[in-house]
C-alpha cells in the first residue's frame, strides 16, 4: 500500500465515522430553533416595543373597566 | 474643545444605547413591577405576607411541572402534553384516594385507605410511560418534540376521558379525597404563627433535586451539551438517545408529583384537569429565561419566572380583569418574553 492510499482510505474512514455520528442527532434538533430567524436586531427592538405597548394598552383597560 | 464635545456626545449616545438595551431586556420585568404598583395603588391589601404564601402555594404545583418542561425546552424541544399528562396522572391517583366513606366512589372495593405512596407510585408511573414516549419519538424516531408531544397530548386527553367516563355514574368529576391525603398536600408548618404550606416546600424540595441534576450530573452537563450543539455532543461521545431519554424520565416523574399534588390541591378533578397547565409551565420557563434556542436555562430562573406568572394571574384576578382579557395579556406577556429572547440571540450573533 502506498502512502497517498492509507491516507485516502483514512479520509474514507473520517467520512465514514462523520456519517455515523450525524445519524444519532434527530435531523430536526440540528437546527437551533432560531437559526433560520434573520432580521436586524432594529426591528426586533420595534416588535418588542409594540408588544410592550399593546400589554400596557390592554392591561390599562382591563383594569380601567373594572375598578372604575 | 470641539474634541471634548465629540468624546461628551459619544458619552451621552452609549449611555442612550444602555439604557435602551436595559429597557429591551428588562422589559417583562419592568411591566410586572408597574402592574404590582398598579395593584397596590388600587387595593393596599395585595401587599401582604398571606397574599404571597397564596401566590407561592399557587404557583408550586406549576412550577413543578415546568422544572419538568425546563429540560425539554433546554434540550432545543418543547413539550405540549404536560398538562394533559398531568390531568391523566391527577385523574388515576385522586381515584385511588377517595374517602373510603364516599358512596359514589370509583372503586367501591378499596374499603381501606390507600399508603398514600400507591397512588404517588402509580402517578409517576403513568407520567414517566407518556414522558417515555414522547422521548423515544424525539430520540428514535427523529421526530420534532412540538409533534410527538402534540400527539401525546390527545392520547393522554382521551385517556384522562376514557377513565373519568368508566365511572359508574358516568363522567363526573373525582372528589371527596381522604384526609390524610387532603392533610399531606395542603397542610402547612406553624412558625411561630406564620403557616408555611408545605406544597411550597415540597416545590423547594424539587428545584433542590432538579438543580443537583442540571449542575452535578453527567446527565444534566450532557443535556446543556446537547441543547447548546447536538452534533458536537454527539461527537464528543455523549450517548444522545440515552440522554434524551434521561431528561424526559425526570420530567416524568416531575409530572406525576405534580398530578399528585394538584389533585390534592384542587380537590376535584375532571377532564379539564391540567388544560393550559403546559403553556403555564412553558411561558413560566421562557420569562424565567430558559431558551428556546436550547443549551440555555437556569432553575432559579424557571422558579422566578413561575412565580412572575402566578403574580401575573393573581393580580389580575385580583383586580377583576375580565377572564378574556386575561387570555390576550398572557399571550402577549409569552410572545414578549420569546421576542427578548429572539432579540438576545440575535444580538449574540
Amino acid at each position: 500500500m502506498t502512502e497517498q492510499e492509507i491516507k485516502d482510505s483514512n479520509l474514507v474512514e473520517e467520512d465514514a465515522e462523520k456519517e455515523n455520528s450525524h445519524k444519532d442527532v434527530p435531523p430536526r434538533l440540528r437546527d437551533n430553533l432560531y437559526s433560520k430567524i434573520d432580521i436586524p436586531v432594529s426591528t426586533m427592538n420595534w416588535v418588542i416595543g409594540i408588544i410592550v405597548v399593546a400589554i400596557v394598552v390592554f392591561l390599562v383597560y382591563g383594569i380601567w373597566k373594572a375598578n372604575f | 474643545m470641539s474634541n471634548i464635545k465629540t468624546e461628551q456626545i459619544g458619552k451621552n449616545q452609549i449611555n442612550k444605547e444602555k439604557i435602551g438595551e436595559f429597557l429591551l431586556n428588562y422589559a417583562l420585568y419592568i411591566i410586572l413591577g408597574f402592574m404590582i404598583i398598579v395593584v397596590i395603588a388600587i387595593n393596599p391589601k395585595f401587599l401582604s405576607i398571606s397574599n404571597f404564601v397564596k401566590i407561592l402555594t399557587q404557583a408550586s404545583t406549576r412550577g413543578i411541572l415546568a422544572l419538568g418542561v425546563a429540560g425539554m425546552i433546554v434540550l432545543a424541544g418543547t413539550d405540549l402534553s404536560a398538562g394533559r399528562i398531568l390531568g391523566c396522572c391527577a385523574a388515576v391517583s385522586a381515584s385511588m384516594m377517595q374517602a373510603v366513606t364516599y358512596a359514589s366512589r370509583m372503586y367501591p372495593g378499596i374499603t381501606k385507605d390507600l399508603p398514600l405512596i400507591v397512588p404517588l407510585f402509580v402517578s409517576i408511573i403513568i407520567g414517566v410511560l407518556f414522558c417515555l414516549l414522547n422521548g423515544f419519538g424525539v430520540a428514535k424516531l427523529k421526530l420534532h418534540a412540538f409533534i410527538v408531544s402534540l400527539g401525546t397530548q390527545l392520547i393522554a386527553f382521551g385517556c384522562t376521558c376514557i377513565y373519568i367516563d368508566s365511572q359508574e355514574g358516568g363522567a363526573q368529576a373525582i372528589s371527596t379525597f381522604n384526609e390524610k391525603f387532603l392533610n399531606v398536600v395542603n397542610g402547612s408548618f406553624n412558625i411561630f404563627g406564620f403557616k408555611l404550606p408545605y406544597l411550597i416546600i415540597y416545590f423547594a424540595l424539587a428545584a433542590v433535586v432538579v438543580w443537583v441534576i442540571w449542575n452535578k450530573t453527567t446527565l444534566g452537563k450532557n443535556m446543556f451539551a446537547m441543547g447548546g450543539n447536538m452534533e458536537a455532543a454527539a461527537v464528543s461521545g455523549v450517548n444522545i438517545t440515552k440522554n434524551i431519554m434521561g431528561i424526559y424520565l425526570v420530567a416524568g416523574v416531575l409530572y406525576g408529583i405534580a398530578a399528585f399534588l394538584e389533585a390534592g390541591r384542587i380537590q376535584s378533578v375532571n377532564t379539564g384537569t391540567g388544560l393550559n397547565y403546559d403553556l403555564d409551565a412553558i411561558s413560566g420557563c421562557v420569562i424565567g429565561g430558559v431558551s428556546f434556542a436550547g443549551g440555555v436555562g437556569t432553575i432559579p430562573g424557571v422558579i422566578i419566572g413561575v412565580v412572575i406568572l402566578q403574580v401575573i394571574n393573581y393580580s389580575l384576578n385580583f383586580l377583576g380583569v375580565n377572564p378574556y382579557l386575561q387570555y390576550i395579556i398572557k399571550g402577549l406577556i409569552i410572545i414578549l418574553a420569546v421576542s427578548i429572547d429572539v432579540r438576545k440571540y440575535l444580538a449574540k450573533k
